[in-house]
């Protein structure tokens, strides 16, 4: 018993010994990442390249995420991220309120939401969707939610149930099971689903595009940092296997962006839609 | 062994065999019951705890995460064969879809999702434990199998280490230990593998093994140092003869020793008795020993006695001790073989009497000389008595009595364990000292020291007084007690060989040979008698004595002739002064029977070493010195001189040569004529040797005659002469001078020589010449040597008819008085007379006695030497019949002299010149 105390606090005394001096070598900056799949797909797919940033950056960056989207917006209203790869509306209430800049993002193509039924699950358009329970990933998420939302109710007419099954994924596979009659998904999750997933969807209705997620930066980060990560990031992307791990985001073309590139979206008429948090 | 190390081994493999079957038949399944109750409540656990997790998604819809959790499960539980979500109205929340094929389901598990008692869903399980518990059990078998087997290697490891490490090492020393019990100690002890464990048990082998070798030793030493002892007990008895018994008189039991055996004559091999003991003691000893016996075992005590033992061999004496212990009630003792001792003694005995009653003194003493013992023949010897000699020093042996050397010598030899025997002087009482003839002997003890030296003492003066008068024979002149020429030579050698020292010849002293005969002793001897002539000669010897140191020697070599040796001598000076010393002692008169008596002496000296290194060179040289002294005149000394030697020389050439000139006819006569004085007519001659020598030339007689003289040549010599004075006889006869007489001289060696008469007769007769022509001549000193032979030949010859004359008369000792016996017809007046006439009176008047004495001898007379014709008229009115000399002719050869004389026809009165 003695024996084993005394080994932990062996532990204890090598990590408080070696821990600071890293610590001391290299600043830590958190990285968070918004829960658009489940907690261990999110982390299965960050983790690794927040090594490879790691490797090379001055700093060290910290991966964090939330077990769903709501409570990640709630700790990102917070302003507690340094870093954080967000929902590009929410970026406009983060920049507007916590003062947050958008610094890159997929260049290849916009994020359009997608409305998916159970291909066998008799729904062939989008009037049947009256009054039946749709799910969605949460309120806030852009394309899959209240974008989606927003032309139920306005384009078409239709009131529907939303059901909020906090991930894209939990989303198809409610769709899938028949749980509910239909999920709002976007383009690029829907491509990321299992293939028996997908072959028992159909889409039965795409938004109009909007930009991808960026990567934001807190105001308190330094402009060195901010441009380190750009740097790093950019140069990383040029590595195949770098572009891999990206695919898998999926981010097909990283490149820099400003908030201009998102200011449109405020024209969208989304905020009928849009949940605060606290 | 085997079966040993089986024993060890099998119990172990049983072991491992009980421990497989176990774990097979009873472990194992009891294991996979529990395993399955365990699995099977594990899994309902995680059931409900999953029906709690679930609920949250479920209400929310996020199906997702139930997706993720279950996939995430059922990937992890492979026993999971099928896990199934259906919502509570019967739609299937997860899988997807149902698989088709027929699942091999051991068990299902079945749990509710509920929420606040509302049923959400349904989780159902259904597990296929039997390939796990398959799989695990093939694992457990297999593992078992390495157990097994690992069991198996260490069995047999343990009986391979056992055998390698206990059972062989253990077979070796077993094969040792057996090796031991056979005697064998000292074998290594075979080596052991290190770290067996073994060493304290091989340590202790080898210390119970060295231990036991050491006991094994200790015993079998002891074995042997007590059979040693009990063999040299017994082999010193036997030695000494002595043997040891034990008695017990209660039950009369004896023993004794082997040794005993032999001592009392007993049968070997049988075993003795008390009875047996005494079989073979002498009947007369017997009884008093049995009561030795019989007194120490009642009463105690010891006992020592002697007996005799009857033997094959005769009696022999056993010496026997007795001692009774009252302790054990024994007696016991020894016995020993006495007789030996007895025979010794008795042998001693005998050898005392013999020195105690032996002729000789005996005298012992130990090794300082301290006498311990003298025999009665001593005291009787010396007068001492015993009381007065022991503790003494003897005389005899001390430094006193013996010159050093000899005494060095004596101690020498004796102190060295050798005898000696030598005279010796002894002192009797009175202070009168003896020789004795000693012998000496050291004795030894048997250690080889020296202890004792035995004296025995033969009185020898007598013997020793005979031997110095024998030596005094032997040695010295019986009439005039100096050294004889033998003594004189050995002295003289002595010297010589002192001289090589070269201690001597630093000192360059020398010594000188003196030889000296009296003048005229012939004459003496003969007139007055040997009587005389040896007190005359002891008288001198004494001069001679006197006249000389000790150290020198004085010698008479024979007749007349003494020689000196005079050593040491520092110079001539000296030598001639002692010389002369001589010449004065022996020319004082002599009284002898009332009678003076003075003679003269003639003496050579001889220098050692100068003129010689040999005695017979020396006393050679000292005669010719002393003929020198003779020629010179007599009463004289001459030292030899290289003259002398060359003389010397001369005489031995001459004797080499003279036989060789005879032969060659080197020798030839000469003739002087003698004449008629008042005819003036030649009657005869005188023949005179000459030789004409090849390389010398003409050597006149006197120069060879006494050479021959000595050497013996003379006598061919005159017997040359005298048939050479026949043959001229001869001649002249022819010639027809018939009435010619010619005279020889004999000399005394030819005179002496007994076969003369024959000679001169022999060729007399052979030559056909009338004897009375020829005369014979001799000196007077011829005469002197032995008058009786002499006048016995003189008459023989006149005998023949041959004409006798005296040559040479008035020079020596002649004696008118004498010379009337002499059988003689011519007497020759001496040239020494003639010569002076008519200057001196008394020659003239001694030449007229002579001439007038011996007419009335009825002699003729010739004078010799007649040089002048005044001498030839005194000699003729004196009535001298003859005369020849110069006046009338030199000597001549035959022919010359034959010239001289007259035709034969005619009256021989003319005279050549």
């Amino acid at each position: 018993m003695k024996y084993c105390s005394l080994r932990w606090l062996w532990g204890v005394l090598c990590f408080l010994l070696l821990v600071p001096t890293h610590g001391a070598a290299k600043e830590i900056y958190s990285f968070a990442i918004v829960p658009q799949y489940s907690a261990g797909d999110t982390f299965r797919v960050w983790q690794p390249i927040i090594r490879h940033l790691n490797d090379v950056l001055p700093f060290r960056l910290a991966l964090e995420t939330a077990p769903d989207i709501s409570s990640f917006e709630e700790l990102c209203e917070d302003g507690q991220f340094d870093f954080a790869f967000v929902n590009p509306y929410h970026l406009l209430w983060l920049n507007r309120n916590r003062g947050y800049e958008p610094l890159l993002s997929d260049r290849s193509g916009r994020i359009s939401g997608v409305l998916v039924t159970r291909r066998e699950g008799g729904i062939a358009n989008l009037s049947q969707l009256d009054n039946q329970s749709v799910a969605f990933p949460s309120p806030n998420s852009l394309g899959a939610s209240m974008m989606l939302r927003r032309d139920l109710s306005e384009a078409f007419q239709l009131s529907v149930h939303p059901r909020y099954v906090k991930s894209h994924s939990s989303v198809y596979l409610n769709v899938a099971l028949g749980v509910t009659a239909a999920g709002g998904g976007v383009q690029k999750t829907l491509e990321q689903q299992p293939q028996h997933i997908r072959d028992q969807l159909q889409v039965l209705h795409r938004t109009e595009e909007v930009p991808s997620h960026p990567v934001v930066v807190h105001p308190r980060v330094s402009q060195d940092a901010r441009q380190a990560l750009v740097d790093v990031m950019l140069k990383l992307a040029q590595n195949e296997e770098f572009q891999a791990l990206l695919r898998k985001v999926p981010v097909y073309q990283l490149g820099p962006v400003s908030f201009s590139d998102y200011e449109p979206l405020q024209q969208l008429g989304l905020e009928a839609y849009y949940e605060e948090q606290r | 062994m085997r079966s040993f190390q089986t024993k060890l081994v099998l119990p172990l493999v049983l072991l491992v065999v009980l421990i497989g079957a176990f774990v097979e038949f009873y472990w194992l399944p009891s294991w996979q019951q529990q395993e399955v109750e365990t699995r099977l409540t594990e899994d309902r656990s995680s059931l409900e705890l999953l029906s709690k997790v679930l609920r949250t998604p479920i209400i929310t819809g996020d199906l997702a995460a139930v997706y993720d959790l279950l996939d995430q499960l059922t990937v992890e539980r492979s026993h999971w064969q099928n896990l199934t979500l259906t919502r509570e109205d019967g739609l299937l929340l997860y899988p997807l879809s149902i698989p088709n094929e027929a699942l091999d389901v051991s068990h299902t598990l079945k749990t509710d999702v509920r929420f606040q008692d509302q049923l959400l869903a349904q989780l159902a399980l259904s597990i296929n434990l039997t390939p796990y518990l398959e799989a695990e059990r093939d694992r457990l078998r297999m593992l078992e199998l390495i157990l097994l087997a690992v069991a198996l290697a260490a069995v047999l490891l343990i009986a391979w280490l056992q055998r390698q490490l206990v059972l062989k090492p253990i077979e070796r020393i077993s094969g040792t230990a057996r090796q031991i019990a056979k005697g064998d100690f000292y074998s290594p002890i075979p080596v052991h593998p290190p770290r067996s464990g073994l060493d304290d048990f091989f340590h202790a082998f080898r210390v119970m093994r060295d231990s036991i070798a050491e006991k094994h030793e200790e015993l079998s030493q002891q074995i042997t140092e007590r059979k040693n002892a009990e063999r040299r007990l017994n082999d010193s008895q036997r030695v000494a003869l002595l043997g040891c018994w034990e008695w017990h008189a209660e039950d009369n039991s004896f023993w004794c020793s082997e040794s005993m055996y032999p001592i009392m004559h007993l049968p070997e091999r049988t075993l003795a008795d008390y009875k047996g003991f005494f079989a073979n003691i002498h009947p007369a000893d017997v009884g008093s020993v049995k009561a030795n016996f019989d007194r120490i075992a009642e009463a105690g005590g010891s006992f020592d006695v002697e007996f005799r033992v009857n033997t094959a061999n005769g009696l022999k004496f056993v010496h026997m001790i007795g001692q009774h212990d009252d302790n054990s009630d024994r007696s016991f003792g020894t016995c020993q073989d006495v007789s030996e001792r007895k025979d010794i003694e008795s042998s001693l005995r005998k050898l005392s009497s013999a020195i105690t009653y032996s002729g000789s003194s005996v005298m012992i003493t130990d090794i300082i000389g301290t006498i311990e013992y003298v025999n009665p023949k001593y005291t009787e010897a010396t007068g001492y008595q015993l009381g007065e000699l022991l503790g003494q020093q003897p005389e005899i042996l001390s430094r006193q009595w013996m010159s050093a050397g000899k005494y060095e010598t004596l101690w020498q030899s004796i102190l060295a364990g050798k005898n000696w025997r030598g005279e010796l002087q002894s002192l009797r009482r009175d202070g009168t000292t003896f020789w004795s003839l000693v012998s000496i002997s050291p004795i030894k003890n048997e250690f080889g020291e020296l202890t004792h030296f035995v004296i025995v003492l033969e009185d020898v003066s007598e013997l020793k007084q005979a031997h110095a008068k024998m030596e005094q024979l032997a040695l010295y002149d019986e009439l005039t007690g100096l050294a004889n020429r033998r003594l004189f030579y050995s002295k003289l050698g002595n010297l010589l060989d002192k001289l090589d020292e070269p201690a001597q010849k630093a000192k360059g002293k020398t010594g000188a040979v003196m030889l000296l005969d009296l003048d005229y002793f012939k004459t003496i001897n003969d007139t007055r008698g040997h009587h005389i002539g040896d007190e005359l000669l002891k008288a001198v010897a004494r001069r001679l004595r006197h006249a000389l140191h000790e150290e020198d020697v004085a010698a008479r070599l024979g007749g007349d002739e003494f020689a000196l040796l005079i050593s040491p001598v520092e110079n001539e000076e000296q030598v001639l002064s002692i010389a002369e010393r001589i010449l004065a002692a022996v020319t004082r008169p002599f009284n002898l029977d009332d009678a003076e008596l003075q003679v003269t002496t003639s003496l050579g000296i001889a220098l050692v070493p100068k003129d010689g290194t040999e005695p017979d060179s020396l006393l050679k040289h000292a005669d010719l010195a002393m003929y020198q002294a003779k020629e010179m005149g007599r009463n004289q000394c001459r030292f030899f001189t290289e003259s002398l030697h060359e003389q010397l020389q001369t005489y031995m050439r001459f004797t080499r040569e003279m036989p060789v000139a005879l032969e060659n006819g080197e020798f030839l006569l000469n003739y002087q004529p003698q004449v008629d004085l008042k005819s003036g007519e030649i009657i005869g001659a005188e023949a005179l040797i000459r030789w004409q020598h090849p390389e010398l030339g003409l050597v006149p007689p006197p120069a060879f005659i006494s050479v021959a003289e000595e050497t013996g040549f003379i006598i061919p010599l005159g017997r040359w002469v005298v048939a050479e004075a026949c043959k001229a006889l001869r001649e002249l006869k022819a010639a027809g001078q018939g009435h010619m007489r010619i005279s020889v001289n004999l000399s005394a060696r030819q005179f002496r020589d007994p076969e003369l008469i024959s000679m001169i007769s022999q060729i007399l007769a052979d030559e056909g010449i009338s004897p009375d022509l020829l005369e014979i001549e001799i000196t007077e000193t011829l005469l002197m040597h032995d008058v009786k032979q002499a006048i016995a030949t003189l008459e023989q010859l006149q005998a023949l008819g041959i004409t006798v004359a005296i040559d040479d008369f008035g020079i020596g000792y002649s004696s008118f008085n004498y010379l009337k016996t002499l059988p003689i017809n011519v007497l020759k007046v001496d040239r020494e007379f003639i010569k002076d006439i008519p200057d001196h009176l008394d020659d003239m008047e001694i030449t007229a006695a002579i001439i007038s004495m011996a007419h009335r001898l009825n002699l003729s007379v010739v004078a010799e030497g007649i040089e002048t014709e005044v001498q030839r008229v005194f000699l003729e009115e004196h009535n001298c019949e003859y005369g020849q000399g110069y006046l009338f002719s030199r000597p001549l050869p035959l022919d010359q002299f034959k010239a001289l004389l007259p035709a034969p026809v005619e009256c021989a009165t003319d005279t050549a010149e």
